[in-house]
């Protein structure tokens, strides 16, 4: 039940907005998986993945769980889950990729505001994404000015928890104040659901992100030592599904998939031939609905072999690591994990992130990269020209391509990356 | 602010010197004057061959002896009690908004120790830690010219090997010893330091052992320990610099270190030598207190382990870095019991692959490899081979469900 | 003799190149397509076929906007591929690879290569006609001239108009008010290649160029537009022989090398 529903009633315009919304919401959603499962070697194993999408945008029905059990809608990698299931709740990552909702928010923020928090405001306004209205609370780290100017905006709106992100980390000043940001959001939780913070829950919690964290473990060892097994695209939408699933039932699906994966390589069949370029996407986070560009990478005869975006591969790769078995030391372990090894360009210095991607080029045999720059990120736009100098020393082609919420640009982009894909095949650096 | 710092700790430098000094003077539990003790006046010592044999184990004079030491036992925990249960009042209350105290809970169930590393070390620590209290008894003095350079008290007579120590902290004394003890001396460290370096600090010495078993006390038990930061290391470096100018200097000047240094109120008195305590015992308590809040406190002021440290750059254990797929998580520095920072920090050396970040205050306990979440990150090597490196799916296991809890969840 | 094909289909024209297998260029042609790709490239190829005395082709490659529905072509490949291949054979004799810029009816490509001719890097307008070879018809158009006699009018001019839209359709407005105000066409021509010339060049990052800059698409016939480019960059610009059908013959190169 959702304490903050509109009361007033909605007059017939409105009514008709939001009939719209649904069908083209529905539309796109629909549209974007059927281009999922239309790729081949889709193993069978990924179908919970794609209901769990199906079910939160093509039906709009809310992120499923156990009874009594509220959501909070976080906004980036640095809020903890660990930290929301020990106090009785359960993450959201309520990042926008909807066209639709872009739309609606597109009256409401600043023309050259990303379109993910345009989005984020669109599903405000618009009133009928359950998994987005019926959140007890918004948790929204202050990283870049879009989403600094979204906290205040929503502050205004519905309860909203603001955590400071310290723009360094590497100073022990900087990742302690973290962990009373921390402290602080474990105050609100423990007012939202009554839960207080105890050893025995966070532990209970912290066990269970390592155990899906396990198998995000055993899923990236299976496509770094069997380079062809999955498509990307595939990849994507597991990533993209953890956001609303309850952890246990997703660690589930991913270790059922991770065993038909591995019985797949045994019998050594692939997914994709031999000479399809293998690329690596990075840049600004790729949000479902908005699959244009694994799909297209896909479609045009590349193999998506590797990401490092926030909402792929890099949303849960990191893992807290405890080394004080105290509530202390597990949130200062929390703290860690979100602020240093974290690539987000919203930190200043984030040369760490250049050597991420050499390491993920060196484990996926990577030979191009997609630079995905969301209009109006200029964080990721920032990054590029360091990122471009550092792969031409590899010998790597990188492009940038650019792009909105809108589904207008696929041509454009369909011939950049095709060309970019030639480019490889062309290139001489076959292998 | 900063004049006011050094002069703070300008008096508290000379405070602890002069404390050392007169540490003769500062009784924490003597034994009566029968002529079987030890004396512990450095003046009129000249050898330490006492013909006076250790009681046995569980006898009453072994009792007697282990006195002192359960004493201090007994102090450390109501300090610690104390702390904990003021800690709120006194210290905590400024720093975060609701800071939870986790107090005297119990743990929950844990993997499985696996064979490892880990599993390595604490077995040679507790193998030195018998050796080296009873091994006398149980292999005779053969090696007992070896000076091993550790603190492992040489008035236990039952050690198994000899301890450098003495000599260090008595330099006055190599003056008047024979050639032969001047060469085992200088030799046995040198060998040992160039050879191990601190691996000794991290495999071998008991005060280590006792300190682990302190830590690992406090994590069974949920407690808090105190915030580590960069300055914290900082006190705890100058601690060092304190430390290590008693340590070679109060010999020369007419004091003695051994009735300063905790480590003789552990080895002779398990070992059943009546041996009484100075202020040695206060400092005792201060190591097993502070060893419960922060991981092997002691070692990291302790001037034995600093000259250990000295020959790190070309001693045979050494600690590598993989730059590249280092992602900067900072778990080694959490990690760390020395708090070293650069095994964090470093990105640039001659080959990206392997760096090496081997620094004077590593004891190679292997934690930061063991909490090290990328695949071959970090790496130890000994005599170039690779003996330990981190590894994502070990260090997964580590923190998440035990097998047949998971199996009896899956019925 | 192996004779190879390529064909580049545009939106309003279709060009066609024959190759045979040492690369030289034997016929080239070009027929507007209507709204039968198909049946216009069968209809050229044909004649290009007939006009040298050649029976058969060995391979056909196509490329540009309708290359995937060419069903007389065997395979397709990209415009940037396309035209980085054409340049092998069609760039004049002292060019080292290095940029190729390629200005069509309805876009404008920037193509970096390396010394071997291969694609590093490029870029592309294919979403405002300002920059491409519309822009210059609209212009043709309201000054009563067409679009191959602007370039020689435009060199006649001593002091070129400053076109200040961006916009083709707001551009047309201003070129509309210059003539009125009695400016000379000349002037104004020259002014519009001057403000093609600094759009592409926008698109350029210096710090990549390496080489030599070469013009291929039809924009490349206009040396009003060449030694607008000149003047703006501040050094030589070449131009591919057979300019228009670049692609076309890059494919053809494409098609020849998949058959070896």
């Amino acid at each position: 039940m959702n304490e903050n529903m509109n009361i007033t009633p909605m007059n017939s315009a409105q009514i008709r907005q939001q009939e719209r919304f649904d069908r083209k919401g529905t539309a796109v959603a629909e549209k974007m998986l059927r281009q999922v499962r239309e790729l081949s070697h889709m193993p069978e194993t990924l179908e919970p993945f794609l209901k769990t999408l199906e079910s939160i945008f093509s039906r709009r029905e809310d992120a499923l769980r156990p009874q009594g059990v509220p959501t909070v809608g976080t906004y980036c990698v640095m809020v903890p889950p660990e930290l929301i299931y020990a106090q009785g709740a359960m993450p959201v990552k309520l990042c926008g990729g909807s066209y639709t909702a872009f739309g609606i928010g597109d009256d409401i923020a600043p023309r050259d505001a990303c379109p993910l928090v345009k989005a984020v405001m669109g599903f405000e306004e618009i009133d009928a994404m359950p998994v987005y209205q019926n959140c007890s609370l918004m948790a929204v780290p202050v990283t870049c000015d879009c989403k600094k100017k979204l906290a205040g905006w929503l502050q205004e709106r519905r309860p909203t928890a603001v955590l400071h992100v310290p723009a360094n980390r590497d100073r022990d000043e900087d990742m302690e104040r973290f962990v009373g940001e921390l402290y602080r959001f474990s105050e609100q939780l423990e007012q939202m659901t009554g839960f207080s913070l105890t050893y025995g829950r966070l532990a209970d919690a912290c066990r269970m992100t390592a155990d899906a964290q396990y198998q995000l473990s055993r899923f990236i060892d299976l496509r770094r030592k069997h380079s062809r097994i999955i498509r990307g695209s595939f990849s994507m939408a597991v990533m993209n599904a953890l956001s609303y699933t309850w952890l246990p039932d997703w660690t589930k699906q991913l270790s059922d998939l991770n065993d038909e994966l591995a019985s797949l390589a045994k019998q050594k069949k692939t997914a994709a031939k031999e000479n399809q370029p293998r690329i690596l996407l990075t840049g600004s986070p790729v949000i479902f609905p908005n699959f244009k560009l694994p799909l297209l990478i896909e479609s045009m005869g590349g193999l998506l072999a590797a990401d490092e975006t926030c909402m792929g591969e890099r949303g849960f790769y990191d893992p807290p690591a405890i080394v004080d078995r105290t509530v202390d030391g597990m949130l200062r372990a929390l703290s860690n994990r979100a602020t240093r090894p974290c690539t987000c360009p919203t930190f200043a210095d984030n040369l760490r992130r250049i050597y991420r991607i050499r390491q993920l080029i060196k484990d996926y045999r990577i030979q191009g990269v997609i630079y995905h720059v969301l209009r109006g990120c200029l964080v990721y736009d920032y990054e590029y020209r360091q990122l471009e100098e550092e792969m031409g020393k590899l010998g790597i082609p990188v492009i940038r391509v650019e792009t909105d919420y809108n589904e207008e640009d696929v041509e454009q982009l369909r011939i950049r990356v095709e060309a970019f894909i030639e480019l490889i095949k062309y290139g001489g650096k076959q292998e | 602010m900063k004049k006011n710092k050094i002069l703070i700790a300008v008096l508290i430098a000379l405070m602890l010197a002069v404390l050392a000094y007169f540490a003769a003077d500062i009784p924490f539990y003597t034994y009566p004057e029968t002529g079987v003790t030890a004396s512990l006046q450095s003046e009129t010592d000249t050898e330490l061959t006492f013909s006076v044999a250790g009681n046995a184990v569980f006898s009453l004079g072994w009792f007697e002896a282990m006195m002192p030491f359960t004493i201090i036992v007994g102090l450390s925990l109501v300090c610690i009690l104390l702390d904990v249960l003021l800690r709120k009042r006194l210290y905590r209350k400024n720093n975060v908004p609701c800071a939870r105290t986790e107090r005297m809970k119990f743990g929950r169930k844990q993997n499985l120790p696996r064979f490892g590393f880990e599993m390595i070390r604490w077995s040679i620590m507790i193998l030195s830690f018998v050796l080296l209290i009873w091994g006398g008894k149980i292999l005779g003095t053969a090696l007992s010219s070896l000076q091993l350079p550790i603190l492992a008290c040489p008035y236990n007579e039952e050690q198994l090997t000899g301890a450098g120590c003495f000599l260090f902290s008595n330099l006055d004394m190599l003056a008047e010893s024979s050639v032969d003890e001047i060469l085992w001396f200088a030799g046995s460290f040198i060998v040992c330091a160039v050879l191990f370096g601190r691996l000794l600090c991290g495999f071998v010495c008991p005060l280590g052992f006792v300190q682990d078993v302190m830590h690992e006390l406090r994590q069974k038990l949920h407690t808090e320990g105190i915030p580590l930061n960069e300055k914290l290391y900082a006190g705890l470096r100058f601690a060092k610099w304190i430390m290590l100018l008693i340590f070679l200097g109060i010999g020369l000047i007419g004091g003695s270190f051994c009735d300063f240094c905790p480590a003789i109120t552990l080895s002779p008195a398990l070992a059943g030598f009546k041996t009484s305590l100075y202020f040695s015992g206060f400092m005792m308590v201060v190591v097993l207190v502070s060893g419960f809040f922060k991981r092997r406190c002691f070692c990291n002021i302790c001037p034995m382990g600093y000259l250990l440290g000295l020959p790190h750059k070309v001693s045979l254990a050494r600690l590598k870095k993989n730059a590249v797929a280092c992602t900067e998580c900072g778990a080694c520095y959490e990690a760390c019991p020395m708090g070293i920072k650069s095994i964090y920090t470093v990105r640039e050396g001659k080959n990206e692959l392997s760096i090496d970040v081997t620094t004077a205050d590593c004891i190679f306990c292997g934690e930061c490899i063991r909490r090290c979440p990328e695949d071959g990150a970090l790496f130890m090597t000994f005599a170039g081979k690779k003996i330990y490196t981190a590894s994502r799916m070990k260090f997964m296991r580590d923190y998440t469900t035990p097998r047949r809890k998971k199996a009896a969840e899956n019925e | 003799m192996s004779v190879y094909a390529g064909l580049d289909g545009g939106s309003t024209y279709l060009k066609a190149a024959l190759i045979d297998h040492t690369g030289k260029v034997l016929n080239t042609g070009v027929k507007s397509t209507g709204i039968d790709n198909n049946g216009a490239a069968k209809v050229l190829l044909e004649q290009l076929c007939r006009e040298i005395g050649v029976s058969r082709i060995d391979y056909t490659m196509a490329t540009g906007y309708s290359r995937k529905i060419l069903e007389v072509a065997e395979d397709d490949v990209s415009e940037i591929t396309a035209h980085a291949y054409g340049v092998r054979i069609t760039a004049p004799q002292g060019y080292r690879p290095g940029l190729i810029v390629d200005i069509g009816g309805q876009d404008s490509k920037v193509i970096y290569l390396d010394d071997q001719y291969r694609v590093k890097n490029f870029s592309m307008n294919d979403k405002c006609a300002a920059g491409t070879g519309k822009f210059m018809e609209v212009i043709a158009q309201i000054l009563e001239t067409t679009i191959d006699q602007v370039g020689p009018i435009s060199l006649e001019s001593t002091a070129p108009c400053d076109i200040n839209s961006t916009c083709v359709v707001f551009a047309q407005s201003e070129v509309i008010s210059l003539v009125a105000r009695k400016f000379d066409r000349r002037d104004i021509l020259a002014g519009m290649h001057a403000s093609m010339a600094r759009r592409i060049v926008k698109m350029i990052r210096k710090n990549e160029m390496g080489g030599d800059i070469l013009m291929t698409g039809g924009g490349a016939m206009n040396i009003g537009l060449r030694r607008a480019f000149e003047d703006e960059l501040m050094r030589d610009v070449y131009v591919a022989t057979h300019p228009q059908f670049n692609g076309a013959i890059g494919a053809a190169l494409i098609a020849s090398e998949r058959r070896n």
